[in-house]
């Protein structure tokens, strides 16, 4: 998965590592135990205290039944090893998941927020078990001792990998992320994913979706910006063929689209609103296309708003008239965000059109009598009938 | 942000605020601003009833009561459209997307541009409360409450003004723990916004 900015130094720092080569490491087996002086003892009690931080963090989602569906989830995937993985759900807006070598899984709103169905969450979460099974974080620690370079990348990983508006989270995510650059381990991780997936009887084509979501998103953003996680690593053009190619030769399965639905649908206003606020507006974009081609009757009034947000921000002559269709669609929508009336309004009302921008306005503190900002409208309201 | 939060912007540049008040820290005492005094902050005039230690320079500067933890009040100033909200950069076909000003900008979308900015130097959900109108100078102008929490979870509160005059915004932004003291300083903070004036 596409990791933040801010782990970039920790990335280019593994990258450097990545040409070293690794002693064979077995693979994981239940509950096991690691003498108290091993190095991989030692790496898990690091991050054991940045999972005491993580639980700490107000960035963490508090929705109980959104983390009791996580859980469950990766539970079944899990298998034998489910009482080792602990799920931590995190509201930030990027498109993330990520497991620790403590059984810290961390899963960030921008995933959740772009998966399709349960089978396509399934799948990362499938893939980061694998990284876990396989030990890949601990093959990459030894390369790394065998430079002296370990105690400063000890002191990344749990430091929080201060981030700005990743931060702390980050602290348990670079450390995945040091199994991020071998791409034996990411077909390792791939392999293990999708057969998690068909074990479980999942539709096997949900392995690419978000890659393929994630890649249109890397696109439409200027080039120096593109990670160079993404485009080195992960999806690499021949692992997503490799993924397409294993999926057509295998028997359709489940997707669970509405139970996955009914999970994140609360959630999801507040996560459009986050993506927002990144100001990323060419991914943004993009992502809202994908969601309103797939979108049911009850989501579109919603993601029609947000659209129309992503065309105001853009602010050109030819994105205003666009960012007034979509609010115009949201209003003749079933489920009409009452901020769809209160940017119609402030959209006519930068036009000069008073009379309509004044009917919007009302119609939002109607729908919104106790609004926040309802003294500034009233200002604009006095003024437009002035 | 210096102190409030995480060093490191989400674009792994250190906020220039942080590099002022640190480049500052190690430079003895900072100067006073001292309560009853009308004080010229970059291209602003303000009044305040209390003393305060200054740092920064003409365009961003800092004022503190009890260290930065406790209480921060920052000034940004003469922004132009294409500029960061907070100054740290400015728009370009390289960095197109950012809470960048822009000419003509209404009373929401200069309040979503400083909470937007928050959110980048890593504000835990930065949300805003009873967004007002008030009087600046000839441009829109509004002031409005915010309550956020750095990475720790120790939460903030705050007010902010974001004003437009003569086709340039000026950001005048309070933080301080909720306990306490904001409670403490609030009244003092209103004052001081409500005497603010632009120079020219």
């Amino acid at each position: 998965m596409r990791l933040a900015p801010a782990a970039f130094a920790l990335l280019v720092f593994a990258a450097c590592l990545g040409g070293c080569r690794t002693a064979p490491v077995a693979q994981a087996s239940p509950a096991a135990a690691y003498a108290a002086d091993s190095d991989e003892a030692g790496l898990r009690q690091a991050m054991d205290a940045a999972e005491q931080r993580l639980r700490r963090s107000p960035l963490l989602i508090r929705d109980e039944k959104l983390q009791s569906y996580v859980r469950d989830l990766t539970c079944r995937l899990a298998g034998d090893f489910c009482s080792e993985v602990r799920v931590y759900l995190v509201d930030l807006p990027y498109a993330n998941a990520s497991m620790a070598p403590n059984g810290v899984l961390q899963v960030w709103a921008g995933l959740l927020l772009r998966a399709r169905d349960e089978a396509e969450l399934a799948y990362v979460i499938g893939h980061e078990l694998g990284h876990y099974r396989h030990r890949h974080v601990i093959q990459q620690w030894r390369s790394a001792q065998r430079t002296q370079a370990l105690l400063g990348a000890l002191q990344v990983l749990t430091a929080g990998a201060g981030a700005g508006m990743v931060g702390s989270a980050l602290g348990l995510g670079s450390a995945a992320a040091l199994s991020q650059f071998s791409r034996e381990h990411e077909r390792e991780a791939d392999r293990f994913g999708f057969d998690t997936l068909a074990a479980q009887g999942y539709d096997p084509a949900a392995s690419f979706g978000l890659y393929e979501q994630l890649a249109a998103e890397e696109a439409a953003l200027p080039p120096r910006w593109r990670s160079i996680v993404f485009s080195t690593h992960p999806p690499t053009a021949e692992r997503l063929q490799d993924m397409q190619h294993a999926a057509a030769g295998s028997p359709p399965g489940k997707r669970f689209a509405e139970r996955f639905e009914q999970a994140v649908a609360p959630s999801r206003h507040a996560w459009l609103r986050a993506d927002l606020s990144r100001r990323q507006l060419g991914p943004s974009r993009v992502l809202l296309d994908a969601l309103l081609r797939r979108a049911g009757p009850d989501q579109r009034g919603e993601l029609a708003y947000f659209r129309g947000e992503v065309a105001r921000l853009e602010d050109s002559p030819q994105s205003r008239v666009e960012a007034e269709r979509w609010y115009r669609e949201s209003l003749a929508s079933d489920h009409v965000p009452p901020a769809a009336h209160r940017e119609l309004g402030l959209l006519l009302r930068a036009g000069g059109r008073r009379g309509a921008a004044a009917r919007e306005l009302s119609r939002y503190l109607d729908r919104v009598p106790a609004a926040e900002d309802r003294a500034l409208i009233e200002h604009y309201l006095s003024e437009l009938r002035s | 942000m210096p102190a409030l939060w995480t060093a490191i912007s989400a674009a792994g540049r250190l906020p220039l605020l942080l590099v002022v008040a640190l480049a500052l820290a190690s430079c003895g005492p900072a100067p006073l601003v001292r309560a009853g005094s009308a004080t010229a902050v970059g291209s602003i005039v303000l009044e305040t009833p209390v003393d305060w230690s200054r740092y920064g320079d003409s365009s961003v500067e800092l004022w503190t009561r009890d260290g930065t933890l406790l209480n921060q009040f920052q000034f940004v100033g003469a922004i132009e459209p294409g500029q960061h909200v907070f100054r740290s950069r400015r728009e370009s076909r390289r960095r197109p997307d950012g809470p960048y000003f822009r000419a003509g900008m209404h009373g929401l979308e200069l309040q979503a541009l400083v909470l937007d900015g928050l959110s980048e130097l890593g504000a835990v959900r930065p949300e805003a409360k009873a967004l007002r109108p008030v009087r600046f100078g000839a441009g829109e102008s509004v002031r409005f409450d915010v309550d956020t929490a750095n990475q720790e979870g120790l939460v903030y509160r705050g007010l902010a003004q974001a004003s437009v005059h003569r086709g340039k915004l000026y950001v005048m932004l309070f933080l301080a723990p909720a306990e306490h003291y904001f409670g403490r300083d609030r009244v003092v903070v209103e004052r001081m916004l409500d005497s603010a004036r632009p120079l020219d």
